[in-house]
């Protein structure tokens, strides 16, 4: 009974930072499906949106208000980079395509650093509730509970509304042969700016979830490692994104919770087995890369469309 | 890293411990090119991500032999142990490397390296072992990166995770990535040119307090700007520049001081202010 | 009714037409032919106004519509079948015809009427609207990318590549479909690297090589042009 509680402890752990990865990963998908560029500075957006967060929160802005507004504003990021940037450069060019948005990362951790004063450490305040819940016999976080069933719902929802409503649809149809839903009258630059603005709230959402909640009652803190362009969990995000082949988006959420599930319950091996925690995230995508999961999703001539 | 150790605990003097670094870094490359190498684009980016931060954790995971936290203390060797004569060295060694990629370039290999480049699938039917062409880049690179890695050391004095782990190597990968584009991305000389560019501006103005502040926002706008309007980099300004010159010289010379003028005026701008 | 003047346009730095004149009259099959790269898909981008000319005009009953996005292009009931494989390969068919009609809007009544009447050119279809595209034979999957452009009732078709990689008898049915609709008035372009077939329906032709049009007039005339189609036979010999 009592060896059962870390194991359920751990699971909500994994469980709940997977929810993280998941959200970061159907960001990825849905850029890079829609716009055919694989985004970089998926953080950094992000982190813009902690930023607003932070600065709202520190003038007296209630915090659950605080992060609305901040998700709220979270899109501009995005979208701008979209409309200033990568519309400007020719889909054929993955490379450049690529090695842009690493300078957008760079500019937009640099802006969020500056913003911060450069220092080491910036203290977040909390914005879920702070407390424990019962779940069979197990003290779990609420926070974490929360994050889980908060992420869970919001990909559900964008799944559906992804799905099923004529937005949605249009964006499918960009995603699966542009040129084809061109020339039926859907307007790709729209959806390109829908897709940067969605997948951009998308980010901001996991990291307001994950940054101000880390250290419990004290809330969170941003250190010069969360102010890297490529913050640490946005490896295990690629990962999941590859679980689904880059493309497939319900795939790239349960790939997210697959990584938070391995990285986690990796601290209950024995001793040697517990070291690989730091680098499965690695070995996990080298694993996934060398299998070419994308065929699993796309027919040939889809994945040549995409990558051309 | 592999000088650090070879220097730090096993004694050896720099000079031997180079060729280690160099040396030690092939298998590494074969490791992550054998992989790369069969990936493309975007693929291949994901995964460089990851190896190098996967790489990072489990090199100073081992304390036992690379000295932990702390990391070790690395000595120059005897002719070069002022700041002066280190800079003529690295300046040295800078050159010939550059003289042997650009020099590459005209060799066999090279050209094998550039018809990949250009079209994998003729290159192919030209009889080119496109797999091989590949992994001799890596490897190539990998010892470049290897004795890069090395004076790096030495030029610190000092090897620790801080200067070889995240965030830094995320922000020196990214600033290596800046360095080459706004050099010129298919040019060994470019490389050179283009880190000589932004690390003297990172130097000139470390006094100018807001500027240094700035130089992730400045350099990272910098690799933006250039992608989207010189791909080629300073090497393609200084072409253009030429050819324009060469068509109609006044206007060229003309337009090549006014460009020179502006970035010295700046920076007089900046070193005043500060 | 359509007519290109003067018409350049650029890949970056690389010239991929110069200086295109092209008719299309009321109720005419056009048919523009040429080698692989001469720049024929280049012509239909261009009316259809995913590829914006960098000198010259496109003029549409008097109208000027260069510079047009494609969505206000389709308003104008100018459609271009897309060339390769057209559909959208994770949507059923039925969602492959509603997607377009996607400038329908919201007009869902209208969007189910067009989508009855273009089923009944392709009974096939309407047996397998359920069925994912992606997984119909490459004849089915050709036949869905017509059946498409029919749903905004097309006053102009540009047909891109109709024949590649079917067989002579789906190719025959489709020809058929594409009769049947320019005697109901619709005109139409087809660009074919099949240069019988294409001039077999064509009233006039125009042949391009390396984006400049070599010849232009009637569609008979073309066929005893052996110094032009010879270049189109050798590259077809060769794929």
């Amino acid at each position: 009974m009592i060896a059962a509680h870390p194991v359920i402890q751990v699971t909500a752990f994994g469980l709940s930072s997977g929810a993280t990865f998941g959200l970061l990963a159907l960001g990825l998908v849905l850029i890079y499906r829609t716009t055919g560029a694989m985004n970089f500075s998926h953080w950094a957006i992000g982190l813009l949106a902690v930023i607003a967060y932070l600065y709202l929160a520190n003038e007296g802005v209630p915090v659950v208000l605080a992060m609305l507004l901040a998700l709220a504003l979270s899109p501009i990021a995005g979208i701008a980079a979209y409309r200033l940037v990568f519309r400007k450069i020719p889909r054929a060019n993955q490379v450049v395509t690529i090695l842009i948005t690493i300078g957008i990362a760079q500019l937009y951790a640099s802006l969020a650093a500056m913003v911060l004063g450069f220092k080491q450490f910036t203290r977040l305040p909390p914005w879920l509730p702070q407390g424990k819940v019962s779940f069979v016999g197990t003290q779990l976080n609420t926070t974490d509970v929360v994050t889980i069933a908060l992420a869970v719902g919001i990909a559900a929802g964008f799944l559906a509304w992804f799905r099923f409503t004529r937005t949605g649809r249009a964006l499918r149809a960009v995603a699966q042969n542009r040129e084809a839903a061109m020339l039926a009258g859907i307007d790709d630059v729209r959806s390109s700016t829908i897709a940067w603005g969605i997948g951009s709230a998308l980010a901001a959402l996991a990291l307001l979830l994950v940054l101000p909640h880390v250290a419990g009652k004290q809330g969170g803190l941003i250190t010069t490692f969360d102010i890297t362009p490529f913050g640490t969990l946005l490896i295990p995000a690629f990962g999941a994104a590859l679980v689904g082949g880059l493309v497939n988006l319900p795939m790239a959420l349960a790939g997210g919770f697959a990584f938070g599930l391995v990285r986690e319950l990796l601290v209950l091996a024995p001793k040697p087995w517990s070291d690989l925690r730091a680098v499965a995230a690695a070995l996990l995508i080298l694993l996934l890369l060398v299998l070419r999961t994308e065929r699993f999703f796309v027919t040939a001539q889809e994945r040549e469309a995409l990558e051309a | 890293m592999v000088t650090g150790v070879a220097m730090a605990s096993w004694g050896w003097p720099f000079w031997l411990a180079l060729p280690l670094a160099a040396a030690a870094t092939i298998p590494v490359s074969i490791i992550v090119g054998v992989t790369a190498v069969r990936l493309k684009g975007l693929y291949l980016a994901i995964a460089t991500l990851t190896f190098a931060d996967a790489l990072g954790e489990t090199f100073f995971k081992y304390g036992r032999v690379t000295g932990g936290q702390s990391g070790w203390i690395v000595h120059r060797p005897s002719p070069f142990r002022s700041d002066a004569s280190y800079y003529v060295l690295l300046l040295a060694v800078a050159m010939a490397l550059v003289w042997m990629v650009t020099g590459l370039r005209s060799s066999r290999v090279g050209r094998a390296m550039l018809a990949v480049r250009t079209n994998e699938r003729e290159a192919q039917a030209l009889g080119i072992n496109v797999y091989k062409t590949k992994l001799t880049a890596f490897l190539i690179s990998g010892v470049l990166g290897g004795i890069g890695g090395a004076f790096l050391a030495l030029l610190l004095t000092s090897v620790t995770r801080s200067a070889f782990q995240s965030p830094l190597v995320e922000a020196t990968s990214i600033l290596l990535v800046t360095v080459v584009v706004v050099g010129g991305i298919d040019r060994a000389l470019g490389a050179f040119l283009g880190a000589v560019a932004l690390v003297v501006q990172q130097q000139v103005f470390q006094g100018a307090r807001f500027f240094f502040a700035y130089f992730g926002i400045y350099s990272a706008a910098l690799l933006v700007l250039f992608l989207l309007y010189r791909p080629g980099g300073l090497m393609q300004v200084a072409r253009l520049q030429w050819r324009l010159i060469r068509a109609r010289p006044r206007v060229g010379i003309a337009a090549a001081a006014a460009i020179i003028g502006l970035n010295v005026g700046l920076a007089w701008l900046f070193v005043r202010l500060s | 009714m359509l007519r290109l003047d003067n018409v350049h346009a650029f890949y970056g730095p690389v010239q991929v037409l110069f200086s295109i004149d092209l008719e299309v009259n009321d109720g005419e099959i056009v048919a523009l032919l040429g080698t692989n790269g001469a720049g024929k898909t280049t012509i239909l981008r261009v009316i259809s106004g995913v590829k914006h000319p960098a000198l010259g005009d496109v003029v549409w009953n008097g109208e000027s519509i260069k510079g047009l996005r494609p969505p206000d292009v389709l308003r104008r009931r100018i459609v271009q079948m897309p060339g390769g494989r057209g559909v959208f390969p994770g949507m059923s068919v039925q969602e492959n015809l509603e997607v377009a009609g996607f400038s329908f809007g919201r007009d869902s009544e209208r969007l189910r009427r067009r989508i009855e009447a273009v089923l009944e050119f392709f009974p096939l279809l309407a047996d397998r609207r359920r069925q994912v595209a992606g997984s119909l034979s490459g004849g089915q999957q050709q036949m869905l990318t017509l059946a498409k452009s029919f749903i905004v009732e097309p006053k102009l078709l540009l047909i891109d590549e109709l024949s590649l990689g079917l067989a002579p008898k789906i190719v025959e049915e489709l020809l058929e479909i594409i009769i049947r609709l320019n005697r109901d008035g619709v005109a139409v372009v087809l660009v074919d690297q099949h240069v019988d077939l294409a001039l077999s329906i064509a009233n006039r032709a125009y042949f391009l090589e390396r984006g400049e049009i070599r010849f232009s007039g009637p569609a008979k005339k073309l066929r005893g042009r052996d110094d032009l189609l010879r270049s189109v036979f050798l590259a077809g010999a060769r794929a």
